[in-house]
């Protein structure tokens, strides 16, 4: 396992956001300074076992939610970009009034990203790790292969919206549902991916299945562009510290330094990291507890 | 910084395209989504009331319950359904709006999710695209159908075009509420939030839909997904006055005309 000393959260909580339950995680002591944390899409938040820890036992109170739909929280009739930061403001709101540092991962990060544009006095320090989208790893198309990529796409979502109502995932042994989850993170160790099984997923009399919403599969249909959330880095005004793996994988964004460095908001730290893959945090936990530590107040 | 170059020469050469994962679902029998006409469990309380008889057939899309009116019967056997496509906030008006009187086939419409007598979802979460859905689970209801939308049904109009090109037949888009968006590009940084509320129109889809970006280039592409894979010559029609940018991008493109929506329907009824 490459992540030293997994430990599950210290408590668990329930937050409503506008009647969507959302599972709250905390790692640390409850009088601690909290810092918020966000993980990945098709994560949960027991993702965080081996990191999350590292900052706790340096003094933090570790918050990290399971979005909607993910882990422990309620499947949602609805997802979209909007109601994750109303979620995510909601977990604020339950922790407190204050500013509070945040953290995210993937696209944690570029939720975090998007709620401390919107709501700076909410957020005194940003760390994003591996959460710039750039406009790189999309393909150069013609039109024409713009239209039929485009055509397979609606078609598969469409297709793939009439069968989600009572739609249940795959089952399979915990080393089956591991290896699936490898085909996506494929960095990261076998044994890691085991560790997860039993917190990610549930088992029923025919297997264990990943609690993920059913519904939710990887790249919907819309007309997000990954420059959008770049756009919102140059204007921040509270101190950013990010973090890029540079090892290419299935789930990162082919995000370069020259991509970012142009953007930095003026109290920035970038921190580029050869040879590491999209899970920053997963692959190097000490490392990048370090560098969160020593930019942390 | 400590960046080498191994990683970020091959990220350089790495072009990604489309990522397939297999999303582990055991789907349903598509055959199972549309449920039969019911008259119970209405879950909007301010649409309009309805004629005794007047049946409303309920779909399931997803976890949400749609909604869908027949209007009224048809009086050509030949002629496809007309789907009316109501504006944010509104619903299925109790009768047929005047421009679509002279359809000879069915005139149905649909209630969006949020809208009318369809579910309220938890939480919000709307998209144009998830509008786009809701009618694609009438079309697997009705069949081939040409659409009418009205404002924010206009822009879901234009999506289905392109999305179900072979088995939507025309789209006439018309005025009405919701026809802007949120504009072409994120906005001013904002956390949406609204008042959760027991009746429809649900006030997170009227925050949501009000804000929603709608690139003119992504509008384009599903005119070029329609003019591409529909057999129709002009798949879509313009027939309001409102040209906000989306709409003004395929204003003179080919496939596109503009021409009242009487006009529209009657040719659209013939083919």
């Amino acid at each position: 396992m490459d992540v030293s000393t997994p430990r599950r959260p210290d408590r668990c909580s329930r937050v409503d956001s506008a009647g969507v339950g959302l599972a709250v995680w905390e790692w640390g002591d409850a009088g601690d300074p909290p810092i918020l944390f966000a993980h990945g899409g098709f994560d949960f938040a027991g993702t965080y076992d081996g990191f999350a820890p590292l900052i706790a036992d340096a003094g933090w109170r570790v918050v990290c939610w399971d979005h909607r739909g993910h882990g422990d929280s309620d499947h949602a009739d609805l997802y979209g970009w909007e109601a994750d930061q109303r979620d995510a403001v909601a977990v604020m709101d339950w922790i407190g009034p204050d500013p509070i540092p945040v953290l995210g991962h993937s696209k944690g990060g570029g939720l975090l990203l998007n709620v401390a544009d919107a709501l700076p006095h909410r957020v005194s320090h940003l760390i994003n790790i591996d959460g710039l989208p750039s406009r790189r790893s999309w393909p150069d198309l013609s039109e024409r292969d713009r239209t039929s990529l485009r055509a397979d796409a609606v078609s598969d979502w469409l297709d793939h919206r009439r069968t989600t109502a009572g739609a249940s995932r795959k089952p399979g042994t915990i080393d089956e549902l591991a290896r699936r989850r490898q085909r996506m993170n494929p960095r990261l160790d076998l044994d890691w991916l085991r560790y997860l099984v039993p917190i990610g997923a549930y088992e029923s009399e025919d297997g264990w299945r990943w609690k993920i919403d059913p519904s939710m599969r990887m790249g919907g249909v819309g007309p997000w562009q990954p420059e959008w959330s770049m756009m919102r880095l140059p204007g921040l005004g509270m101190p950013v510290l990010g973090i890029l793996g540079l090892a290419v994988e299935v789930m990162g964004w082919g995000t370069l330094p020259e991509d970012v460095v142009p953007n930095l908001p003026e109290r920035a730290r970038f921190v580029p990291l050869e040879g590491v893959g999209h899970f920053v945090h997963i692959e190097q936990p000490e490392l990048v507890a370090e560098m969160v530590l020593d930019f942390l107040p | 910084m400590t960046s080498t170059t191994s990683d970020a020469a091959e990220r350089r050469r790495h072009k990604a395209g489309p990522v397939v994962f297999d999303i582990e679902v055991d789907p349903v029998d598509p055959s199972l989504v549309a449920i039969g006409p019911q008259v119970t469990g209405q879950t909007g309380t301010r649409a309009p009331v309805r004629a005794a008889g007047e049946p409303t057939v309920w779909l399931q899309h997803n976890r949400i319950r749609l909604a869908l009116h027949r209007l009224r019967d048809r009086s050509d056997d030949r002629v496809r359904p007309l789907l009316l496509l109501h504006g944010l906030g509104e619903c299925t008006p109790a009768d047929p709006p005047q421009a679509v009187a002279a359809w000879p086939g069915e005139v149905w419409g649909l209630d969006f999710t949020g809208h009318g007598h369809s579910s309220i979802p938890r939480g919000g979460g709307y998209t144009a695209e998830i509008l786009m859905a809701d009618v694609d689970a009438a079309i697997a209801h009705l069949g081939e159908l040409t659409v009418f939308g009205r404002g924010l049904g206009a822009y879901v109009a234009l999506l289905i075009q392109g999305g179900r090109p072979s088995l939507v037949r025309g789209a006439v888009l018309v005025d009405g509420p919701g026809i802007v968006g949120g504009g072409i590009g994120p906005s001013a940084p904002r956390v949406t939030t609204a008042a959760r509320s027991a009746v429809t129109p649900d006030p997170f889809a009227l925050a949501e839909l009000t804000v929603d970006v709608r690139p003119p280039d992504y509008a384009v592409d599903y005119l070029r997904l329609a003019v591409r894979y529909s057999d129709l010559g002009e798949p879509v029609s313009l027939s309001g006055h409102v040209r906000p940018p989306w709409m003004a991008a395929l204003d003179g493109l080919p496939g596109v005309r503009s021409l009242p929506a009487v006009d529209a329907l009657a040719d659209y009824a013939t083919i």
